[in-house]
């Protein structure tokens, strides 16, 4: 199981969630759903942050994601609009300097990717149209090895085109099934359609969690 | 081949997928022995999740139509050909039947049914 929650209640800034419990295998694309302020972004920082947020236990491939906090952060991809990069830098200096905390990073691997992309390692970060950034991103988290990608609301905007581009990226990231993509979305078609594990949040708890096929039959999603 | 996914459609995804993929195989569009695209791969060629093309495969392959080779993939089954044949012919001739009782009780002799049969047969 590559990713497993049981009963994460948030404490803190983070008292909102309350018993979330679900186990994600590798090799699959997982939806967060739910509206404004149910705690979808919520539970992805409780996810990546080395605060401790909560109670409960998360695991990641098995350990404890608070045993070493290093150890986790070097596996975990966090794609989001809000992340911190450096806009007057380009890409690949983003890259560099950034890819330093990371032991696997791979600097000919994030430069690949991102041609493969089609997204200017030249380019200045704060240049790229919000797509390009997403993209940025994710070869950033496949550059240093992550196995866990969580996105925050990485496709709202996107074309379709852009977003059957974005879809074929992430089918590679887990094809070879060692890793698996955590993402919130807002759009029903996205989830019912291209995810195959889908949890509802309501108000901070986990209303349903399954196969999408299932959930959408038990709630009518 | 390609698939084409109605993801409005009032039929599931992986029905959709099951039913063009049967049709071809009885078609013989898709050959005995010919290899499938694998289930990640055909997910990602149609954008739609890894488990609906994974119900899809599971499903065919119970119903004998494709085989799973471990390591390898999926193959459009040796035998189908015959028997989906044979089957076929077995649903005609339920069909025969019906077509000779409603014949007999409309006094159509087998002669003359044989005739329309004819008839019919190269003019369509």
């Amino acid at each position: 199981m590559l990713l497993e929650l049981e009963h994460v209640t948030g404490i803190g800034k983070k008292k909102f969630l309350s018993d979330i419990s679900f186990s994600l295998p590798a090799g699959y694309l997982m939806g967060l759903a739910g509206k404004n302020g149910a705690g979808k972004t919520t539970l992805l920082e409780c996810i990546v942050s080395r605060k401790k947020q909560y109670t409960g236990t998360i695991r990641l491939n098995g350990e404890d994601i608070r045993a070493d906090d290093r150890k986790t952060m070097q596996q975990i991809g966090f794609v989001s609009e809000e992340n911190p990069f450096l806009l007057e830098y380009t890409a690949r200096q983003n890259g560099e300097i950034f890819g330093m905390a990371y032991e696997n990073w791979d600097t000919e691997l994030f430069l690949e990717q991102m041609k493969r992309m089609g997204v200017a390692a030249g380019q200045k970060v704060g240049k790229l149209s919000r797509g390009e950034f997403i993209k940025f991103q994710t070869a950033f988290a496949m550059a240093h090895g992550s196995v866990l990608y969580l996105l925050d609301e990485a496709t709202a905007g996107m074309d379709p085109v852009f977003r059957r581009e974005f879809f074929q990226i992430l089918h590679e990231i887990i094809e070879t099934e060692q890793a698996s993509v955590l993402m919130t979305s807002h759009i029903e078609t996205e989830i019912s359609q291209k995810m195959d594990y889908v949890a509802v949040l309501e108000e901070g708890k986990l209303v349903s969690f399954g196969e999408t096929g299932e959930v959408r039959e038990n709630t009518g999603f | 081949m390609k698939l084409v996914i109605q993801p409005q459609g009032t039929m599931a995804i992986y029905e959709q997928i099951v039913n063009q993929l049967k049709n071809a195989i009885v078609s013989g569009e898709l050959t005995a022995g010919e290899a499938l695209p694998s289930i990640r791969g055909l997910a990602g060629e149609l954008q739609v999740s890894v488990i609906t093309t994974k119900r899809a495969y599971e499903e065919l392959e119970k119903e004998g139509l494709i085989r799973s080779a471990p390591g390898k993939g999926f193959y459009v089954c040796e035998y189908n050909t015959d028997y989906l044949k044979e089957k076929q012919l077995m649903l005609l001739e339920e069909r025969l039947v019906e077509l000779i009782t409603a014949a007999k009780s409309a006094g159509v002799s087998c002669e003359e049914l044989l005739e329309m049969t004819q008839t019919l047969y190269e003019s369509t």
